[in-house]
């Protein structure tokens, strides 16, 4: 199933950002970030379905929140997305 | 036993706690480790512990609150954050020695103290308002004084930082689950406190509120976050939580804050400070008896010191202790506040309550403590 990842800088930005989306009533997962995809290593991400993306982001602006990047995944793997996150 | 020392320990804990660190125990790792189910429940109990605690102090971000193993171990971290060696700092007269001996071990610093009279509010806020010059790098101040139970006057003490733009460290030792503790409010650049005493966690536990990321790691490892960094994340809480988290104390102190935010922290200032008035009333009419009370509403918090005339405090204390009471004698880790007061010679002796302790304790106390003096004086009311 296509979705997106979030990258967050920890796991409780991850939590902080779950709980946000959830108040939004978009559904998510806090997700492990697989290797490779983030430099410094280690890291958390929320998982969203495409379709809620630009809501998500929205919903995380509203409480300052902003994820470190975003990966998307068709089904052949993930790629970064280059979004405007500032 | 009945127990009066909850300003060192509350001994008794709701069962809920008990409850949560067994089941810690059986069920949970460590957060930021992992993705099996141990490690996300763990994770889960922290984050729950953390929203808990942010909306108890109000605090904006839960990721302002650190876990620490005690006050002590927080107050290390603000202090070392935010002085330097040949820094000036102001602190109150009644900081214990989780306050003290950092600053000491800093090496250097001038340490002012705004002295003021026990229990005169008006008196330490003018010393505060007269030392805290240029020169003051951070003032550091206990919202109550784990001797005397007295409430400095912490809004304005806060206030005034704020003007002068100096930095402000609370030492919230017995007053977080005690009395009303507002982070923003306050406006401190850092508020420590322990997880043992009025949050009714385990011991080991404790948290720091941090104003932003600006901080001094105490301890430097392994986060869970960016492990390709050779220094530490910069930022909170990972920057301050090197290292295997106490996790079964975390789930032991979420059910903590949750029966405080149950109970409510009028009830339980309401029930301990009923307690400690009656019983400072009693035994302030016993000649053999120094009581330190004060009437004033508001300035003395479930905590009362009292000194019996020929009789050492330690041996006081024991001999409560051989009868099933438990109270602690001596200077209480606070030297300074026992020189502010004039009792550093004697020390005292301390009798502390918590929402779980009754009338009638009070009254058995009262009974055996007469007993005591009884035995020395006569009688102790005569």
């Amino acid at each position: 199933m296509s979705h997106y990842l979030m990258i967050c800088r920890s796991i409780t930005y991850a939590q902080r950002a779950s709980r946000a989306l959830q108040r939004a009533g978009i559904s998510n997962e806090i997700a492990r970030v697989p290797a490779g995809m983030v430099r410094s290593g280690c890291g958390y991400a929320v998982r969203i379905r495409k379709e809620d993306l630009n809501r998500a982001i929205r919903a995380m602006a509203l409480e300052h929140m902003r994820p470190e990047a975003l990966f998307a995944n068709d089904g052949n793997g993930y790629y970064e997305v280059p979004y405007d996150l500032s | 036993m009945i127990y009066l020392d909850a300003a060192a320990t509350t001994f008794q804990k709701p069962p809920a706690v008990v409850q949560a660190v067994e089941r810690a125990f059986h069920s949970m790792t460590t957060p930021g480790r992992g993705g099996y189910q141990e490690a996300e429940l763990a994770a889960e109990t922290v984050f729950r512990c953390r929203c808990a605690a942010a909306e108890l102090f109000h605090v904006s971000s839960e990721e302002q609150v650190v876990f620490t193993s005690n006050a002590t171990h927080g107050l290390n971290i603000a202090i070392k954050t935010l002085v330097q060696p040949g820094d000036t700092v102001l602190v109150s007269g009644y900081e214990h020695n989780a306050v003290m001996r950092p600053l000491h071990g800093i090496g250097g610093v001038k340490i002012k103290v705004a002295s003021g009279v026990l229990f005169d509010s008006e008196a330490i806020l003018r010393d505060f308002r007269q030392k805290l010059t240029t020169d003051v790098r951070a003032v550091i101040c206990t919202h109550v004084s784990n001797v005397f139970g007295f409430i400095l006057p912490i809004l304005e003490i806060s206030e005034l930082c704020h003007i002068r733009g100096v930095p402000l460290i609370i030492d919230a030792s017995q007053s977080a689950g005690i009395l009303p503790v507002d982070f923003q409010k306050f406006g401190a650049a850092f508020i420590a406190m322990p997880g043992h005493k009025g949050l009714y966690g385990p011991q080991g536990t404790g948290i720091l509120l941090c104003a932003d990321n600006h901080v001094t790691p105490l301890l430097e490892g392994g986060t869970g976050s960016m492990s390709a960094l050779r220094g530490m994340p910069p930022f909170l809480p990972d920057r301050l939580e090197a290292g295997t988290q106490n996790v079964p104390g975390i789930a032991g102190l979420a059910e903590g804050l949750r029966f405080l935010q149950q109970t409510g922290i009028e009830t339980i200032a309401a029930h301990e400070t009923r307690l400690i008035g009656n019983l400072a009333e009693t035994l302030q009419q016993w000649p053999s008896l120094r009581v330190f009370h004060t009437m004033t509403q508001g300035e003395q918090s479930g905590v009362l010191s009292v000194l019996a005339k020929g009789i050492d405090s330690e041996a006081l204390a024991a001999k409560l202790a051989q009868k099933g009471i438990a109270v602690r004698a001596g200077l209480h880790c606070a030297p300074l506040a026992h020189k502010t007061a004039g009792t550093f010679a004697t020390g005292t002796v301390r009798i502390s309550v918590s929402i779980f302790n009754t009338e009638l304790e009070l009254y058995q106390f009262t009974e055996t403590l007469k007993e005591i003096l009884t035995e020395k004086h006569g009688n102790p009311i005569v």
